[in-house]
């Protein structure tokens, strides 16, 4: 099972450069880490959320942390977003107080959910197509 | 003064963790320190012998010469490695690359501090392998420290464009990196396209005892801005040392020849046990023991301790000060030869005696951690 540490704010530069190519944005997936990951004290709200995948294997997801390349060099810190300001109110409320939203991708898992991945990976964002995920995991 | 914001990163989130990587820590962390006034300390921990695996890269903040970035290890700790490469609760890096251009550590800001790290980068078919990069992002004027550094590479397959360090072109400027007690070592794919350490052009590096050992190429100095003093590169199967070094190299050791500067030797360094990449001294090496020179009052980068954080009371070439154990040795010398022997008590006299029955000219010092004293000679 994966389990992706998503950036919960914007941070700014005034740099506009450096801001796109450096500056981490709400929605960003940060790292990937398996199921048994213990998240440390300040990898929580308000900077982080976690996006449980449960019996997906962290390699299917690693993608999500990638920066944007162009020409060879860094364009955007991360290539993908998770438009969180655009999930349904329902889950924002269970980021801001749960911290964490387990999404069901595979039919092997059968255990409790928030939200399936059909309807999450909608809200899987590559900035570089400007198009939403439309495969599975 | 500056103050210092600290956060501990561990991957076994033992008690008092903030971060489980230092990649998290780095995105939670990013900010215009100059405005804030404070640096920011990221100190490394491993409670339970996880490594750290995701890489990282630097960039979003606003730093200066006094309010910079600093990732490390606390040399009283207890999570540094050992200065060599180190396994169970040392805070360390392990990545596996799985993309072309990938580097466990991108630096992208302009005054970043980097100590006390382990780095092992790994690769199989992958094109441009960094340990360490140092981004042609990073602006004139910037200041880089890498120091006490273990970087180790393992590349297979058709890995090639590898670094251990890298500090990427910028053409021209003063954007500097000074590297100190260091570990480079395995950087090597049997092509020419891999490099321990390595000036694309355009940085000013000071780069003091150093080792840098089996790399394809060891140090490849770019333009003559690299200052090398006080470096061991050796088995390296293209060049130990190649391009260009500033007028100031000095003291550099090689075993093919290509060491710059002035004072260099060219030899095999004997160190502790180079089988097991253990790249500290051995007590009997005569290369690399005492060659070195001061650099404590370095008019650029003056350093005292060594890879191990050990303050230098003499100058060694290489990463590693040599300090022997407790207790007394006896070295014997024999006339005509080059090399010496060492003793313990019990086995000198044995030793005396049967040079003197084979007839062999001998000087016998007894040597302690501070004194050498000749205790015979028939010479």
């Amino acid at each position: 099972m994966a389990q992706v540490l998503v950036f919960a704010r914007n941070n700014i530069h005034s740099d506009p450069i450096k801001d796109r190519t450096g500056s981490y944005k709400k929605g960003y997936p940060v790292v990937a880490k398996e199921d048994s990951w213990t998240w440390g004290a300040l990898e929580v709200a308000p900077d982080f959320y976690i996006v449980k995948l449960p019996k997906i294997p962290v390699a299917d997801v690693l993608k999500y942390t990638v920066s944007e390349i162009k020409d060879g060099i860094i364009y955007r810190r991360r290539q993908w977003r998770i438009k969180i300001e655009t999930l349904p109110i329902d889950k924002q409320t269970l980021l801001e107080t749960k911290g964490e939203l387990i999404v069901k991708a595979t039919p092997t898992y059968l255990d409790k959910s928030d939200m399936d991945w059909k309807d999450m990976k909608t809200y899987f964002l590559d900035q570089a197509s400007g198009l939403t995920e439309t495969n599975d995991l | 003064m500056a103050t210092e914001v600290e956060h501990i990163i561990d991957p076994d989130n033992g008690a008092g963790t903030d971060y489980t990587s230092a990649s998290a820590w780095e995105a939670a962390q990013q900010r215009d320190l100059t405005s804030a006034d404070e640096i920011a300390v990221g100190t490394g921990q491993c409670t339970g012998a996880t490594e750290d695996t995701t890489v990282l890269s630097i960039a979003g903040w606003t730093t200066d010469a006094t309010r910079y970035i600093k990732l490390w290890t606390d040399p009283s700790g207890g999570y540094r490695h050992s200065g060599k490469l180190s396994s169970g609760n040392v805070y360390r890096f392990n990545v596996t690359h799985l993309s072309n251009y990938q580097q466990v550590i991108d630096v992208n800001e302009d005054f970043v501090r980097l100590i006390g790290l382990q780095i092992h980068t790994q690769s199989s078919a992958i094109l441009g392998n960094y340990g360490i990069r140092l981004n042609s992002t990073v602006a004139d004027g910037a200041e880089i420290f890498v120091e006490q550094c273990v970087i180790k590479a393992t590349l297979a397959g058709t890995s090639t464009g590898s670094y251990g360090l890298l500090t990427a072109w910028v053409g021209s400027g003063t954007r500097s990196l000074k590297m100190s007690n260091c570990v480079v070592y395995d950087v090597n794919r049997s092509t020419d396209a891999v490099y321990g350490i390595a000036n694309d052009g355009g940085w000013v590096i000071y780069c003091y005892n150093v080792v840098v050992h089996n790399c394809y190429n060891g140090i490849y100095g770019g333009s003559g801005a690299m200052r090398a003093k006080n470096c061991i590169a050796q088995d390296c199967d293209g060049a130990c040392y190649a391009s260009t070094f500033h007028a100031d190299s000095t003291n550099n050791c090689s075993d093919d020849g290509t060491q710059p500067g002035a004072s260099g030797q060219n030899g095999e360094v004997v160190f502790l046990d180079e089988g097991n990449d253990d790249f500290h001294l051995d007590r009997s090496d005569t290369v690399a023991l005492g060659n070195g020179t001061d650099l404590s009052g370095d008019a650029d980068y003056p350093i005292s301790v060594d890879i191990d954080n050990t303050t230098r009371t003499s100058w060694d070439i290489g990463a590693d000060f040599f300090t022997m154990a407790a207790g007394t040795f006896y070295e014997m010398w024999e006339l005509g030869q080059d090399d010496r022997t060492f003793y313990t008590e019990a086995g000198v006299d044995s030793a005396m005696s049967e040079a003197s029955l084979g007839a062999e000219k001998i000087k016998v010092y007894a040597t302690t951690l501070n004194t050498k004293e000749q205790i015979y000679s028939d010479t």
